[in-house]
């Protein structure tokens, strides 16, 4: 998978949480559009089962899930493991 | 010859909480009381304590929850004869009242402790027949089980409480509010003032961490499977277990089991709710740290047969894959009831 299918992955996992009106791109503030404390577990548990990885403890931090590519960088560090 | 036998359930499911379990044996035969049972039992707790090597795991809500639901009251055990304390039990059952009764379980053949030492531990009579003169009870360690059903006779209960009143009234005061040493139990309407409420606050609770470092501590929810992990890796370095204290720790795993077996039967009473795709990833969430804490279960029995502390490797990461499981599960479970409430 490449960046662009990746990225593309990872934008429907988060169309599927946030309201529907919100058009997402790889530099979206995340956390602007409704992504929040509560959310952003539902999008952990979503890219899991998205991508059939288990995302670390260490990793789940509101911070890494503030941007489309922030979250891809993540993934594909747990991907290449 | 009268009989009488209010209806009880066997099989309620949390019975390394003798207290709670009783008072479920009651709401529980009456689906009514769902919302009202599968809005509690939320949040294990865990609170370190000094004479105790391992730490402590507990239900987080304790007897006053019952209050709305149940109408317990003391009954003066000085005020009547033993004869007369047989004829007022039968009576409050014919009110559809339960009975909780304190008794020395050393005395009842059937028990598991019977011949041994001094046993004083409460039961509940649900039911009299005066063809055989014994009153139906439910109660732990009976006949070889750790819960069941068990006629005891009526002059085996005089006997008892007679003892209760001459030996033991001071001696076992502290279990007053457990409903010493004899209580009638009246079921009151179901009573729930906000449905959902109470699980989401509790959910919501669920957040408190262990401070690191401390040796009292206090931890909610998830988060006392991560003090769990923390705790068995430390043991690799240094410490151990105290033999002693192997039984209990085994109580406790089984009492964390209990707790997910109870989360999968919330969210199965959910779906009944509204079925939320949601909620089927929470299942999967407590599904998957049901399975971690079998394998806990397994190896400490393993540990605790060879003394490998190897095995506080395994568990220590197991437990973790708890709090990992269980950290994803609550907000989702709580955005599942958000989203009931406002039916989005």
């Amino acid at each position: 998978m490449n960046r662009a299918q990746l990225e593309s992955k990872v934008i429907q996992c988060i169309e599927d949480i946030i309201p529907s009106n919100v058009q997402i791109d790889h530099n979206t503030d995340l956390l602007k559009v409704g992504i929040n404390s509560m959310t952003f577990i539902r999008l952990v548990v979503s890219l899991e089962d998205a991508f059939d990885i288990e995302i670390e403890d260490q990793s789940i931090y509101l911070d890494h899930f503030s941007k489309v590519t922030s979250i891809c960088d993540l993934l594909e560090a747990l991907i290449a493991k | 010859m009268a009989k009488k036998q209010l209806p009880i359930h066997t099989n309620p499911g949390l019975a390394t909480e003798c207290y709670h379990n009783f008072r479920l044996s009651i709401l529980m035969t009456n689906p009514q009381f769902a919302p009202w049972y599968y809005n509690h039992f939320v949040n294990l707790q865990l609170q370190s304590k000094d004479h105790l090597s391992i730490p402590f795991v507990g239900f987080e809500e304790h007897l006053d929850i019952y209050t709305h639901v149940l109408e317990e009251e003391t009954i003066d055990i000085r005020a009547y004869s033993p004869t007369q304390l047989v004829s007022l039990i039968k009576e409050a059952l014919h009110q559809q009242q339960y009975i909780v009764i304190y008794l020395n379980w050393k005395h009842i053949a059937s028990s598991n402790f019977y011949k041994g030492n001094d046993l004083i531990h409460d039961a509940i009579i649900y039911g009299y027949d005066d063809n055989s003169e014994t009153f139906d009870v439910i109660a732990f360690e009976v006949n070889g089980k750790a819960y069941d059903t068990v006629p005891i006779s009526y002059a085996q209960c005089e006997q008892q409480l007679l003892d209760m009143k001459n030996h033991h009234l001071t001696s076992e005061k502290w279990f007053a509010f457990y409903g010493f040493p004899l209580s009638t139990i009246k079921v009151q309407a179901p009573y729930l003032s906000h449905p959902m409420s109470n699980l989401f606050f509790s959910l919501e609770r669920g957040n408190m961490q262990a401070g690191k470092g401390t040796k009292a501590m206090l931890a909610n929810g998830p988060y006392v499977n991560q003090y769990l992990s923390h705790f068995f890796s430390s043991l690799m370095e240094s410490g151990e277990i105290d033999e002693r204290e192997h039984g209990l720790w085994n109580i406790t795993v089984v009492k964390m089991i209990q707790h997910k077996t109870w989360m999968l039967r919330r969210i199965e009473w959910l779906k009944e709710v509204a079925d939320l795709p949601i909620l089927q990833q929470v299942e999967k969430k407590y599904e998957r740290a049901k399975r971690a804490l079998a394998q806990i279960r397994a190896h400490s029995f393993k540990y605790q047969k060879t003394l490998d502390k190897q095995y506080f490797i395994s568990i220590s990461q197991q437990f973790q894959t708890v709090f990992e499981q269980e950290r994803r599960a609550v907000p989702l479970l709580m955005e599942y009831l958000i989203d009931t409430k406002l039916k989005l």
